[in-house]
């Protein structure tokens, strides 16, 4: 899954920096709602450089050098037949950003957003820069390169045709276009895409294009995107689609430019498109079954449940058997138990992920699981910088050894061999290729048993220990992403493949690969082969004949077909007896594990028909196009943002601003300067000038920023009234990550500051130092509206001390702790305890009340320098989607979620008075994809008397 | 007395205006030199019959948006429609703007100059057609079509053009009274050429037609496998046309009958450039191809590294062409060899228009870019 695009990156960092500089002078506010967020950890050090090809300037690292030489060759390919495609001509060079690693894309500073999982690569359109992890097959980077190459385009043809016709202004383009436009023109038409739709059509789940922001970002927006444009470009003609983004001057929405363009609107074109579908898919009905009817359904509910794994327990029929898999039913990826004699299809969370440093990431669909016959699990988890292989006992219940090697970033499926003592899995180095490795436990030896370019996973130990079975991109289609499965004889010796690149420095390891044999061959895909307890069968996942099924293959290569499904079936494992398999079926756009019991054999196996070749592909040359390079990166400064903005009231006076912002090519270097100014008469105007300017690091694992600044503003607040203040001086933060969910910050800053009392003719200079430092952790998992697993907490502990006076100006703690507590899959209670003090000679005030702290009351109800509160609320689903089909107007609103609460809280001064609360019920809705709506009504309590008319609020924001 | 004042200055000034209103043909124009229309005459051969120089960049002129019309040169003016919305007409020696006509969508079509007649379409949303008095500018008649990309092209008083609605048009040139209209199944974009009695339109539904460009009625029909922007262009008896299936096309313009055809790497938007013997056509495999008119086979290519949309227009020792890299590039006309080119700063869509004096051109930067010839000969 990939999301895109159009992420204004330096303007959050911008306000943040802006918070830096103002936020510690002003009264603070129960608001909580941006210091919280995971962290994106800069693990790792880069040596980058740069290769300047004819249209792109390609920045690499000195590991991942082959592989960089190989994606320049390919942008440029796609270059060409892009600006055919688009006939747009690009004339600055494209910044093309490479990682080898999936967890070292994550610690880009291209993007100040922690990436999801999902996120292949991305093109952000401030630098215009084209981001991009390998996840070790090449071919499958070169199509995500494609893909976001599409994106560049389509960028600059539109922006560019705006412009040239002196347009400033027009509207989006729907993201389903963008993302489809891209996947069509990367992919074409695959299994893959046809599954989702297949899926969507057949059990009625389509989404219309008038209502696709129902699955706005989700992957199967992108898929059906991926649809639609497939059928304008096959009705219309290929040159539609160009002639869609040349006509985007003239229309004022995308229904008017196709009607401009293809002569169809967006409901006639939906209309022609579902019914074209419905003709492809319909018939396939009639011989394909679902998986229901053809196995046994193991796993219920919402979700993806994948890659089972059967715990061998030879005392019991294979129907009786445990099952281990990997599933996300609860919103975070955690491993499950299924114990099958139980019946109630109720697994159990066995290791939790995504909560914790110790298991961030179980890397849902890339990884399988393996089960020893002593009852030991080997999984795979990201740890800290790289991915590392756990053993957990299953029986215990606990971790019992965990192996990392710090020149493999990635690993995946692990398997074990029949005694148990040593361990295969598929690795990528720091290079990006992914290769097979054998493990010795008892030894510690790491042995490379390929070493190539081509992408080998899914490895699978015979049950004689002689061999192993994975799926790999090495044959005569691979270089298209078509992958077939091989054998590997551990025996014998080995021999150095001929595209072998880099050194490969694995500790204790040769440099030399063994040399596999094809099993399957042909232009299509066969995945994740596990061997039958016998040793005799191998099955495995294939799409063949078009549709991901399970097939058995033998040993000499003849195959049979033993599913027959029409939504997919992957995963497959044997249990002990070998009479079932277990799966993983695609329906219904959610996975589900199933149990076959293998069918007799109606027909002779069928015989590979194509070629099993060894010969393999190269990948292309990139000599000849290189203009410049490989070049030692340099920081060069490039303007980010530049805003101004001016406001005037007759009351109040006037503000003008601008605010700039600069950053390097990488993101590891930021600049933002701040410019405005409050006079309100001309001799006010150098007295009243606002200047800021941070400079913030992002290189490193510490980051750092600092700056100076000089504000003169008037304030105003309950206790003081009115008053003018100016403050100038230098300030410096430091935030430290512990893991992805716990850091520490400081802060430091020194300012001179004249505060000038206007209604008490008092004036007050010192020289102040204020130091911060916070805690913060979030494991949060986020629903529609706000968090509902996981928790939050930041505390903070503050101090201002004056320096001329030499005492104490203010301390200040603040605790704000937030706990989900999970009752059903969409359903939570969710705590939240806060409590704010503030001393000294001018304490940090806080307010209470409102739809963020204390509903049911106003706004600032409650103030003073000291603060409890206690929010309790219990929340669920309440409409999921509401179409309203009004003549004039039809629109829908979904996500619509509801809330009971009661609140308990006071603020005050020095006498404290008591607590207050409030209850009642709420409603929340998300809009546009970024806002959310909120509904509260509520009764308010002194707990002595109920107010007798409930108060009704309506506010934005996300839940606490 | 001061109403009195004021009104003697205003009034001349009208007076004065009204006179100015009058002709803006510059003193030294050559009036004789003339590419009055896309592709420089009716049958849109781009040919024109004398030996040209090197090059060199005379002035620039810059507009408000791109210029991907092709400029028209007569009675010593030159005429350009731009993505601002206007229509220049600019001093061909020295690039100073004489006048220029506002009108109210994109013009990417070129102007056609016939006899005293300044003939434009624009696109969405004016929509409309236009005609003005070539020489001061003043709007004769306007009538709407829909979406025009095609450039006009007269015959006799009669002017046929294609709409974006699909049809091509012929209305009359002293009014713009419709005559006829032929329906196509999509856009006509190609601009029309005529021959022998007919007019010829490639249209995006994929066919070439041939109509009687008295009546409309349809001579022939040609289908290809892909839509067609490229203009045709004919000369004797043969008529060449590009599609976006990659193929030029060289059909018997009588008859319609297919002579021969000839792949190239990527789909044609170019309109093809015939002189005796050759067809030259730009593709969008960057390449520039160089055709025998009567067999079709390969003569030379020359390679762009950036796609070609620029129709070439043709000298007797030159083929000059635009790219979309924004080079605007002189060959050698016996074997390809690179003679000379310039870089503007954004691709070139337009098509060169050649006269005796200089190459005109104009860019997505926004110029219209005049190289002159220090002797050109005929």
């Amino acid at each position: 899954m990939r999301t895109r695009v159009f992420l204004s990156n330096s303007f959050v960092i911008l306000f943040i920096a802006c918070a830096l500089i103002i936020a510690w002078s002003l009264p603070q506010r129960v608001q909580g709602q941006y210091y919280f967020g995971k962290n994106k950890i800069q693990y790792s050090q880069f040596d980058w450089h740069v290769i300047q090809t004819q249209h792109f300037h390609i920045y690499f690292y000195s590991e991942e050098k082959p592989l960089a030489e190989t994606v320049a060759a390919w942008a440029e390919k796609h270059y060409r037949e892009l600006e055919r495609k688009v006939a747009h001509h690009i004339f600055k060079p494209i910044p093309l950003i490479l990682y080898s690693a999936p967890s070292y894309f994550q610690q880009t500073n291209t993007i100040p957003y922690l990436l999801p999982e999902g996120v292949g690569g991305f093109f952000e359109y401030m630098k215009g820069r084209v981001v991009i992890p390998s996840h070790g097959s090449w071919p499958h980077l070169n199509q995500i390169l494609r893909h976001e190459l599409v994106h560049v385009f389509m960028h600059h043809k539109i922006d560019a045709t705006l412009r040239q016709h002196r347009k400033i202004v027009s509207f989006s383009a729907p993201l389903w276009f963008t993302e489809g436009l891209a996947e069509y023109w990367s992919q074409g038409w695959n299994t893959e895409a046809d599954m989702f739709i297949r899926d969507a059509v057949l059990t009625g789940r389509l989404v219309p294009l008038q209502e696709m922001h129902r699955i706005f970002g989700t992957y199967k927006m992108y898929k059906q995107g991926q649809s639609v444009v497939k059928f304008i470009a096959e009705t219309y003609g290929q040159e539609s689609i160009t002639l869609l983004l040349e006509n985007w001057p003239k229309a004022k929405n995308f229904d008017r430019l196709l009607q401009l363009t293809l002569g169809t609107s967006l409901k006639e074109l939906n209309d022609a498109w579902t019914y074209t579908l419905k003709k492809r898919y319909f018939p396939i009905m009639k011989d394909k079954e679902p998986a229901e009817m053809i196995a046994f359904r193991l796993t219920d509910g919402i979700g993806i449940n994948v890659r089972p794994v059967v715990v061998p327990n030879p005392d019991v029929s294979g129907d009786q058997e445990d099952i281990i898999f990997l599933g996300n039913t609860t919103g975070y990826s955690d491993i499950y138990r299924l114990r099958q004699k139980d019946d109630e299809k109720k697994p159990q969370e066995i290791v939790k992920g995504g909560r914790s440093a110790k298991f961030e990431s179980f890397h849902l669909f890339r990884t399988k699981l393996s089960v020893s016959r002593d009852g030991l699990l080997a999984f795979v988890s990201k740890h800290k910088e790289r991915d590392a292989l756990y053993i957990w006992n299953l029986d215990q219940n606990r971790v019992t050894a965990r192996y990392q090697w710090p020149e493999l970033i990635a690993l995946s499926s692990p398997t074990w061999s029949p005694r148990g003592d040593r361990l295969a899995f598929s690795g990528i180095d720091k290079g990006g290729t992914a290769d097979l490795y054998v493990f010795d436990r008892s030894s510690g030896h790491l042995r490379r048993v390929t070493h190539d370019i081509y992408d080998d996973r899914d490895p699978d130990w015979s049950p004689d220990g002689d061999h192993l079975v994975f799926s790999s991109d090495r044959g005569a289609y691979g270089q298209e992403g078509f992958y077939n499965l091989y054998l590997l004889s551990l025996e014998g010796r080995a021999v150095k493949h001929r595209l072998a690149v880099g050194s490969g420095p694995v500790p204790n390891g040769p440099d030399e690969s063994l040399r596999p044999t094809p099993l399957t061959a042909g232009k299509h895909n066969d995945y994740a082969p596990a061997w039958s307890p016998d040793g005799q069968h191998i099955a495995y996942s294939s799409d063949r004949e078009g549709i991901f099924n399970i097939y058995i293959t033998d040993r000499r290569s003849r195959f049979r077909c033993v599913t027959n499904t029409f939504g997919g079936a992957f995963d497959p494992d044997w249990t002990s007896d070998g009479r079932h398999i277990i799966f993983s079926g695609f329906e219904e756009y959610q996975f589900h594990l199933y149990r076959l019991e293998i069918p007799e054999q109606s027909n002779s196996p069928v015989p590979q028909t194509a070629a099993l070749d060894t010969t393999g592909w190269e990948p292309p040359r990139l000599s000849t196009q290189v203009t410049r390079g490989p070049l030692t990166y340099r920081k060069k400064f490039t303007l980010d943002i530049a805003q101004s903005a001016f406001a005037f009231s007759p009351g109040w006076g006037s503000f003008g601003g601008v605010q700039v912002a600069f950053s390097d090519m990488l993101g590891n270097h930021h600049y933002y300067f701040l410019l405005a100014n409050t006079a309100e008469a001309s001799q006010e105007f150098l007295e009243r000038f606002n200047f800021g300017a941070t400079y913030l690091n992002l290189t490193h694992r510490f980051n750092y920023g600092y700056g100076a600044f000089h504000l003169a503003n008037d304030y105003y607040n309950d206790f003081d009234g009115w008053y003018f203040q100016r403050d100038y001086g230098v300030f410096g933060a430091v935030t430290y990550p512990l893991t992805k969910f716990e850091r520490i910050e400081s802060s430091l800053q020194i300012k001179k500051s004249d505060r000038n009392y206007s209604f008490y003719l008092k004036r007050r200079k010192a020289l102040l130092a204020s130091n911060y430092i916070s805690y913060v952790r979030d494991t949060s998992l986020w629903g529609p509206v706000g968090p509902l697993d996981g928790m939050r907490c930041n505390i903070t502990l503050g101090t201002t001390t004056n320096i001329t006076q030499r005492e104490n100006h203010n301390i200040s703690f603040l605790t704000d702790i937030r706990k989900y507590f999970r009752l059903s899959q969409r359903t939570s209670y969710a705590l939240r305890l806060v409590g704010y003090y503030s001393g000294g000679d001018e304490p940090l005030r806080f307010y209470l009340g409102g739809s963020w702290s204390l509903r049911g009351y106003s706004f600032r109800h409650f103030l003073g320098r000291k603060l409890v509160l206690m929010n309790n609320e219990f929340r669920f689903p309440l409409i999921d989607y509401l179409r309203a089909g009004l003549p004039f107007l039809s629109f829908g609103l979904q996500s619509i979620r509801g809330a009971f609460f009661f609140d308990v809280g006071n603020a005050w001064e020095k006498n404290y008075d008591g607590l207050y609360g409030s209850f009642g019920l709420g409603a929340r809705m998300r809009v546009a994809g970024f806002l959310v709506l909120r509904f509260d009504v509520a009764k308010t309590t002194d707990f002595h008397t109920v107010s007798h008319r409930p108060s009704v609020q309506f506010f934005f924001g996300w839940d606490y | 007395m001061k109403l009195r004042i004021l009104i003697h200055p205003v009034v001349c000034f009208l007076l004065t205006w009204s006179c100015s209103t009058g002709r803006f043909v510059p003193e030294s124009a050559d009036t004789s030199a003339a590419w009055p229309m896309f592709r420089g005459d009716p049958g849109r051969t781009g040919y024109v019959p004398i030996t040209t120089p090197i090059p060199s960049l005379l002035w620039k002129y810059k507009t408000g948006g791109a210029v991907v019309s092709s400029p028209a040169i007569a009675h010593g003016l030159l005429y350009v429609g731009s993505w601002d919305k206007k229509v220049y007409i600019l001093n061909p020696l020295n690039g100073k703007r004489v006048s220029r006509i506002r009108l109210k969508g994109s013009i990417s079509s070129s102007p056609t100059v016939d006899r005293e007649k300044l003939f434009v379409g624009c696109e969405y949303r004016d929509n409309r057609l236009y005609a003005f008095d070539a020489l001061s500018g003043r709007m004769l008649w306007k009538m709407k079509a829909w979406d025009i990309f095609s450039s006009p092209v007269t015959a006799g008083d009669v002017l046929l053009f294609g709409s974006g609605d699909g049809n091509v048009y012929a209305v009359t040139a002293d009014s713009g009274r419709v005559l006829w209209t032929f329906e196509t199944g999509a856009a006509v974009r190609s601009s029309p050429a005529i021959a022998g009695g007919l007019v010829y339109a490639g249209s995006m539904d994929r066919r070439i037609y041939a109509l009687d460009v008295t009546t409309g009625a349809v001579a022939w029909e040609f289908e290809t496998r892909g839509s067609i922007d490229s203009s045709p262009a004919i000369r004797g008896n043969t008529l060449c046309i590009g599609s976006a299936d990659s193929t030029l096309y060289a059909l018997d313009a009588s008859q319609g009958r297919l002579m021969w055809s000839f792949r190239t790497g990527g789909s044609i938007h170019s309109s093809p450039a015939l002189d005796d013997s050759a067809c030259y056509i730009g593709s969008y495999d960057g390449r520039l191809y160089a055709l025998d008119l009567s067999s079709g086979h390969l003569l030379w290519t020359w390679n762009t590294d950036s796609i070609i949309h620029s129709s070439p227009a043709v000298s007797h020792n030159a083929v000059f062409v635009g790219a979309h890299s924004g080079s605007l590039s002189m060959l050698d006309k016996r074997n390809g060899t690179l003679m000379w080119h310039y870089t503007t700063d954004r691709s070139i869509s337009s098509s060169p228009a050649l006269t005796p004096a200089g190459v005109y051109v104009g860019s997505k930067d926004g110029h219209v870019y005049a190289f002159g010839f220090q002797r050109a000969v005929r």
